[in-house]
């Protein structure tokens, strides 16, 4: 297949001569070398045709069903014409020629299912080796692989008559396709048929109750579907893995993007806000009071602008960049949002206390923006009363959960899901302040943490949004 | 204002000589703004722009087409200039020993923490994310002036 069309005349001249060496007389060589021929060419064509030339054959498992196709068929002429052949030179002796005309057919298919796979999957690019820190997994997998072609295939007699034990090697080969590539499933598959043929050959081996006619049969069948199953998975792992791979990918293109347009934005917002606050200074006398307020418009939609653009990447940046947890005091970073908070809370004469609160394994940084962002919402979505707000830790297994609860508007339940989107404001009662990222922001800060955030609320009723953070003294993630 | 940065005693004739502030800047928006939001601090000083680095040099060297600059008291700098980054203009400044001491004040675009680090990292005496409001600008340009009155007490 990998040499194309091209190489037909050395494939006849090969078959032919082995066939001749073999046993039989010169015309059959050559009717049996003519049909091996075919088959080979009619295979290049076949593979070139759905795989296309020069790509990978394997990219989809649908192609290891069409592959599967394209064995039998190619078989199928060339089992054709060989016994044709020799049925018509009267040199297959005894027996039904359909029998003979079977074997020939499954046997050529299974060769064919064996080896191709080997031979694609050793010279094909190096993009499906296995990463070298499965170097120890595979050893493993070698030895486990050795242990069963010993065990039941060679040996392992209880009682007289070996059991037919064949299935035993489908879960490695599902191991391996699961955890290596097509290279290691093929080449196990290899291994295993080889050594299935020579103990059939030697009369023993998990088919060896059989007559060797029947044994030779089930086998073909029997290494085909090993081979063709497990490289279907192979492939869809492979796969699987490519779509994940491009899936991070585009995240961070994405969020690459995210970044680089916010800072371009960002140069001409600085200009139409500055010389707008320059223009209402040297000229606002002369654009009067309407004119005053057009100008308003022009920095408050400025303005607001600014902070949505500061805010997308505030969430660009909470999910994703190195996360560096360490053990961070969960007061420590709450009393610093409160700093930051300090001018909102003033404003409302809010009242924010909390409880004792746990060391976490966390980043701090990122910490104190999730209570900057939670606490900064309890204060802005107060109800008549002035904003009392309590922030508490407790144990829940073994993450500590934390809540921050407060005695402001609350949130209708058919909300819960909408007000964790970005962008989303339940009412424009925070106006120009707010631009609906801040739980967006947060929940990306909690999950990157392998928490979970979730709000408790009714109208009128206050809110309480509770979040887990693993607990300090565990282990790096993440 | 007695001293000059170096303490070499200015000439009794311009006691009041108002600092001379090198502004490398190569965007003319910027320079607008940066020009105005100076009248608006209400503080003496004379401005110069150039709008590259390696005029920056020069400038400060009085090298060049420079040769006749007066002495700059404070560096103003945007990083994303031509010929050479505002950053290698920080470390070349910085290895003159004539110059060592001149405040030098980023002024850009960049929010990269990386930036701000590598600003530090070289001796700048600060790192001003370029404000959005004309009362930020005033309020960091007042802040800057008032390192060179800091530094020739």
């Amino acid at each position: 297949m990998r040499g194309g069309t091209r190489l037909w005349p050395a494939v006849f001249i090969g078959a032919a001569a082995v066939n001749f060496t073999i046993q039989h007389s010169l015309v059959a060589a050559l009717a049996i070398g003519a049909g091996n021929t075919l088959e080979a060419v009619l295979g290049a064509y076949a593979a070139r045709y759905l795989f296309g030339a020069g790509r990978d054959p394997f990219d989809r498992p649908a192609q290891i069903f069409q592959f599967v196709g394209v064995a039998l068929g190619c078989a199928l002429i060339a089992a054709s014409v060989a016994t044709g052949a020799l049925a018509a030179l009267g040199a297959l002796g005894s027996g039904p020629v359909a029998a003979n005309w079977l074997t020939w057919w499954l046997g050529d298919a299974a060769g064919i299912l064996i080896v191709a796979p080997l031979m694609l999957a050793w010279t094909g690019s190096a993009r499906s080796r296995a990463p070298a820190a499965r170097r120890g997994e595979l050893a493993a997998f070698a030895l486990a692989l050795g242990s069963i072609c010993v065990l039941f295939y060679l040996n392992w007699s209880p009682g007289g008559r070996p059991l037919p034990l064949g299935f035993l090697i489908l879960p490695l080969l599902a191991w391996a396709a699961l955890r290596f590539s097509e290279r290691e499933v093929a080449t196990a598959c290899a291994i295993v048929a080889g050594v299935t043929v020579f103990q059939a050959s030697q009369g023993g081996g998990p088919f060896a109750a059989l007559d060797l006619t029947r044994a030779l049969l089930l086998l073909q069948t029997f290494v085909a579907t090993l081979t063709t199953t497990s490289l279907a998975l192979a492939v869809a792992m492979q796969a699987l893995r490519r779509s994940a791979q491009a899936l991070r990918a585009a995240r961070e293109e994405m969020e690459q993007f995210v970044d680089v347009a916010a800072h371009d934005i960002q140069e001409p917002l600085r200009n139409i806000l500055n010389f707008s606050d320059l223009l209402r200074l040297r000229y606002g006398q002369q654009l009067g009071g309407i004119g005053g307020e057009y100008l308003g418009f022009v920095i408050r939609s400025a303005s607001r602008m600014e902070r949505l653009i500061e805010d997308m990447v505030a969430v660009s940046r909470a999910g994703r960049g190195a996360l560096a947890p360490t053990v961070a005091e969960s007061e420590a970073a709450l009393a610093a949002a409160l700093v930051n908070l300090r001018a909102l809370v003033d404003e409302n004469r809010a009242e924010v206390t909390h409880g004792s609160l746990p060391k976490v394994q966390a980043d701090p940084r990122l910490l104190e923006s999730l209570f900057q962002n939670l606490v900064g919402n309890a204060v802005k979505f107060r109800g008549k009363d002035a904003p009392r707000v309590h922030v508490s830790a407790k144990r829940a297994g073994e993450d500590w959960q934390f809540s921050v609860q407060d005695n402001g508007i609350g949130i209708d339940p058919a909300y819960f899901k909408v007000i964790f989107e970005m962008f989303e404001r339940l009412d424009r009662k925070d106006g120009e302040e707010s631009t609906g990222v801040g739980l967006a922001i947060c929940t990306r800060i909690v999950e990157r943490h392998g928490g979970r955030l979730w709000v408790e609320s009714a109208p009128s009723a206050g809110a309480t949004f509770h979040f887990t953070l693993p607990p300090a003294g565990e282990e790096a993630y993440g | 204002m007695a001293d000059s940065i170096l303490g070499v005693p200015d000439s009794a004739a311009e006691p009041q000589a108002p600092p001379v502030i090198l502004l490398v800047e190569d965007n003319p928006a910027d320079v607008r703004m940066i020009r105005e939001a100076l009248e608006v601090t209400r503080l003496p000083h004379e401005l110069y722009v150039v709008d590259d680095g390696a005029q920056a040099l020069d400038f400060v060297g009085r090298r060049g087409a420079f040769t006749e600059a007066p002495k700059a008291d404070l560096v103003l700098l945007d990083l994303n200039i031509p010929k050479v980054h505002g950053h290698d203009v920080i470390a070349k400044l910085r290895a003159e020993p004539a110059v060592g001491r001149l405040p030098i004040v980023v002024m850009t675009g960049s929010r990269l923490e990386k930036d701000i680090d590598r600003s530090f990292a070289l001796h700048a005496d600060e790192h001003i994310i370029k404000p959005t409001r004309l009362y930020e600008y005033v309020g960091e340009l007042a802040f800057a002036l008032g390192l060179v009155r800091r530094r020739t007490a």
